[in-house]
């Protein structure tokens, strides 16, 4: 059978002259067209089921998109209470990466006790967020205390004790406030256990913390009108598949929503823009993302700017998932849906002509093995949540 | 966005910690390092090679419904 969830063929040839990199994609892009024709309740239950390894940034990019279509905005508590929960499993989708992943990068074996934990602690802390399960629902009112407040503290303890554990040596909010440069980001590295620092460690030993610099652009923040134009337009189609802003390819991804922290700028200015400064962009995100999803809630960036007068029926959601900035289009007749389009990170990222294939040609020569190792190190930094397979030539 | 596919769960391996499903027919082998308690009969949604968690056998069926008809769609869609 052939995997509906699609994979990734990434085909690199090496010359003398340099390297020339492929990239192409099965994933299905269009799959959001089967919501055609369906109510936007039904829509908005089903699709979160359908995509269900991002289940929250897909909900919420759908109720945001939907809500917007039909000219109404959540409130913001709701609007709050939905961006912890995408909190919550942005740092859960980087610790399936890192716990997974990075322990087989340097030849260990995964972690896959400490995930398991992981995943047991934020079902708990998602399912405390959303305890009448209609969070995502457009025009949801959530309620102003959490039913589970019990159960969400003693998910948000055992979570944070994982994070020390597994992780950081200490609580992530010590670890936000004291690994703030360079400089102390080296002797964290070099004094801590656990399954993060000794890669990062290494990589700086073995001057790898620089691998694959590009000069790919970050995805700017884009206006909802001109994604609207980009996702209705006669090339919607291509756009989802392969899009790039102003004719060029662009990035969006941990790296790109980090890169002005002072400890990602101070890791820039050391050792460039390359795979030690990937890869430390997630793990900041999974601490960030534990400070935000379990922390109070605050105050939420202001809703966005109508794209067209109210009754057309059209509406743009977006959210910041895991890999990176994630939009739907959505489109609605007599509260059915008339078109839906959902443009994911990993088709800006794995682009032919994008960030990852650029970082790939950047690589210097090695060894077939050790070429192979570098290369894989970049892909897992990108992160293209399908499977992939690398050809080298 | 990124699929999980329901499968069902033909053969359980406590050894290994794995299991085998049946994904359109087609046998495979997963890992169960991440569910706990999943056993023969039991629908789980599977992703590059893992058991993300359980699911109810009309979750799974509704789920696998949508996933077909998307695959007809994409027998006939515009991709470049």
């Amino acid at each position: 059978m052939t995997d509906p969830s699609g994979n990734l063929e990434i085909q690199v040839n090496r010359t003398a002259a340099g390297a020339q990199c492929w990239i192409r994609s099965t994933r299905p892009v269009h799959a959001a067209s089967v919501f055609i024709g369906r109510t936007a309740a039904e829509t908005s239950v089903r699709l979160p089921r359908l995509f269900s390894v991002c289940a929250r940034a897909q909900a919420g990019a759908c109720a945001a998109a939907l809500e917007q279509a039909r000219d109404c905005v959540a409130s913001p508590l709701t609007q709050i209470r939905r961006e912890r929960a995408i909190a919550v499993e942005r740092g859960r989708e980087h610790l399936w990466r890192i716990l997974l992943d990075w322990p087989g990068l340097l030849g260990t074996a995964p972690a896959r006790q400490d995930l398991r934990l992981v995943i047991s602690e934020t079902t708990r802390l998602l399912a405390a967020l959303d305890a009448q399960g209609d969070l995502f629902h457009p025009g949801s009112e959530a309620p102003a205390e959490l039913a589970r407040q019990a159960v969400f503290d003693a998910a948000a303890s055992a979570l944070e004790a994982q994070l020390t554990r597994s992780l950081f040596g200490v609580a992530p909010t010590r670890w936000l406030d004291e690994v703030i440069d360079a400089t102390r980001f080296e002797h964290w590295c070099r004094v801590t256990d656990g399954v993060a620092a000794p890669l990062l460690r290494h990589l700086i030993d073995a001057n790898e913390a620089g691998l694959g610099p590009t000069d790919i652009a970050v995805l700017p923040d884009l206006p909802d009108r001109t994604l609207l134009e980009a996702l209705t337009g006669p090339g919607a189609a291509h756009f989802v598949a392969r899009p790039t802003w102003h004719g060029v390819a662009r990035e969006t991804s941990p790296y790109a929503r980090m890169r002005e922290h002072p400890l990602i700028a101070s890791l820039l200015g050391r050792f460039g823009c390359g795979l030690l400064v990937r890869l430390t962009a997630a793990l900041l995100e999974v601490a960030t993302s534990f400070v935000a999803g379990t922390g109070p809630d605050q105050a939420p960036a202001p809703p966005p700017a109508q794209v067209n007068p109210p009754g057309t029926g059209v509406g743009i959601g977006r959210t910041q998932a895991a890999r990176g900035l994630l939009v739907h289009l959505a489109r609605l007749d007599q509260d059915r849906i008339s078109d839906y389009r959902i443009l994911a990170p990993t088709e800006w990222n794995f682009h032919p002509e994008g960030v990852v294939a650029a970082a790939l040609t950047a690589l210097p020569p090695a060894p077939d093995a050790a070429w192979r190792r570098r290369a894989e190190l970049l892909i897992t930094a990108i992160d293209p949540c399908v499977a992939f397979r690398l050809h080298l030539t | 966005m990124c699929l999980a596919i329901p499968a069902r769960i033909t053969a359980v391996h406590s050894t290994s910690d794995t299991a085998t499903v049946a994904l359109d027919g087609v046998s495979k082998e997963i890992s169960l390092a991440l569910v706990e308690d999943a056993k023969v009969g039991d629908y789980v949604l599977v992703h590059v090679g893992y058991a993300l968690n359980t699911i109810s056998e009309e979750e799974a069926a509704r789920t696998l419904a949508m996933i077909a008809e998307m695959g007809a769609l994409a027998s006939t869609d515009d991709t470049p």
